[in-house]
């Protein structure tokens, strides 16, 4: 077998065959609240968020998270949405877990840069990272922790980073 | 086989890369969305010349959706802008500090412009040499300002600060007596002419190589035949 389709059913190997042993699959949802650094100020971000994890009997994890962001409205141009998916991969014990992993956020948000202020819609590519620690059986504490690269055409926020952290309570749930 | 998926993985990070663009119109910092009151808009004045102007032409408040996206082929500002592109609320100009501003401008004027700059205050001439009243010219007069600069073309504005020695003479052949007011707006237009030069230089010039470069483009503004018959000279704080 050729190396690059040994590397190919290797991958597809540990992809598929994450979810299946030992302690299945995790689901969680909280609400947290943050802030959010996209131009010249910091912002409130309230945060829905949700996820769901694949965790083997060694600690590996698989999620996919998602997080929405609402960001409340400046200068009358109304609220914002910030919207993020995570792939990550981490850790799991039995009362918390890591990740961390590349994102994707779409965001449509009123904002100011150095000089001007609008809204900017836009793509931003990042990386996440997440902790969670279950405190009392299901309910727990998350911190989240992003960063993206908002830069494009819009003169309003024409290159840089968001940075945004956030947190709140989670709830998980473990299908049988 | 190797190399595809390289090529497939270097296509797909490409069109994760970051893309933006302003919805709608935009307006300065400091003004709110849909503002309709003239009197708050920016001031767009006719000249960006010497400090002191007083800002005329009309009022905005806000930029259309054009002009608050870029065209994608902006290119750096070698020349001077055009003189009705000054820019004069858009930042403190106390007279202190030069106020580079990139984006905002660009948006407003297509090019980038100096908001705040230098003004003839900061700039205080103190005799060093007395004037003997011998030969054509005399004596020597000198300010050592520490001059503020602030950049703000990327996510962060920096600032830094330069001393300098800007050092004339007290009479020349050419002009006669020169008062410390005169040296003082002199020394001005030349520290805000040099300054321009040097912030739109192509490659951004980072701060401690800016205060290195600054005398030497100020000796080269002085060479402007308005001023050339001064006889005057910057060096850093400590030369003169």
């Amino acid at each position: 077998m050729s190396r690059p389709r040994t590397r190919a059913v290797l991958i597809v190997l540990v992809l598929l065959g994450l979810p299946t042993p030992a302690r299945a699959v995790e689901i969680s949802t909280g609400v947290s609240l943050g802030g959010i650094l996209a131009g010249r100020a910091p912002r409130l971000a309230v945060t829905p968020q949700g996820g769901i994890a694949w965790t083997t009997s060694g600690g590996f994890l698989l999620a996919v998270h998602e997080m929405i962001s609402i960001l409340p409205p400046i200068n009358n141009d109304g609220i914002g949405v910030y919207e993020q998916t995570a792939v990550v991969v981490g850790y799991a014990a039995e009362t918390r877990n890591f990740s961390v992993g590349p994102s994707l956020s779409i965001y449509s948000m009123p904002a100011c840069g150095a000089k001007l202020c609008g809204r900017v819609v836009g793509l931003a590519p990042g990386a996440h990272a997440q902790v969670n620690v279950y405190l009392y059986g299901r309910l727990g504490v998350s911190v989240n922790a992003t960063v993206d690269w908002v830069g494009g055409r819009s003169m309003v926020l024409p290159g840089g980073v968001a940075a945004m952290v956030i947190a709140g309570p989670v709830l998980r749930w473990m299908p049988e | 086989m190797e190399s595809k998926l390289r090529i497939a993985t270097i296509a797909i990070l490409a069109s994760a890369a970051g893309c933006n663009f302003t919805q709608g119109d935009c307006y300065p910092v400091g003004q709110t969305a849909g503002s309709g009151d003239p009197g708050g808009g920016v001031i767009v004045s006719t000249g960006s010349g010497p400090s002191g102007d007083a800002p005329q032409g009309q009022a905005r408040s806000s930029l259309s959706q054009a002009q608050c996206n870029s065209s994608g082929n902006d290119t750096p500002v070698q020349a001077a802008p055009p003189a009705s592109c000054s820019i004069s609320d858009w930042g403190p100009t106390d007279g202190t500090t030069y106020d580079y501003c990139d984006t905002g401008c660009m948006a407003q004027c297509g090019s980038a412009l100096a908001i705040g700059t230098f003004t003839p205050s900061i700039f205080k001439f103190v005799t060093t040499i007395p004037d003997d009243g011998q030969d054509d010219a005399g004596g020597w007069q000198v300010a050592r300002p520490t001059l503020s600069f602030k950049r703000w073309t990327r996510l962060l504005p920096e600032t830094w600060t330069c001393d300098i020695a800007f050092g004339i003479p007290l009479r020349t052949q050419v002009y006669g007596i020169i008062s410390p007011e005169y040296a003082s707006s002199v020394a001005a237009d030349i520290a805000n002419q040099a300054t321009f030069y040097l912030m739109h230089h192509p490659d951004e010039i980072s701060p401690a190589a800016f205060c290195i470069l600054l005398p030497g483009a100020m000796t080269q503004a002085l060479k402007n035949p308005v001023y050339k018959s001064l006889g005057a000279r910057v060096t850093n704080k400590g030369g003169q």
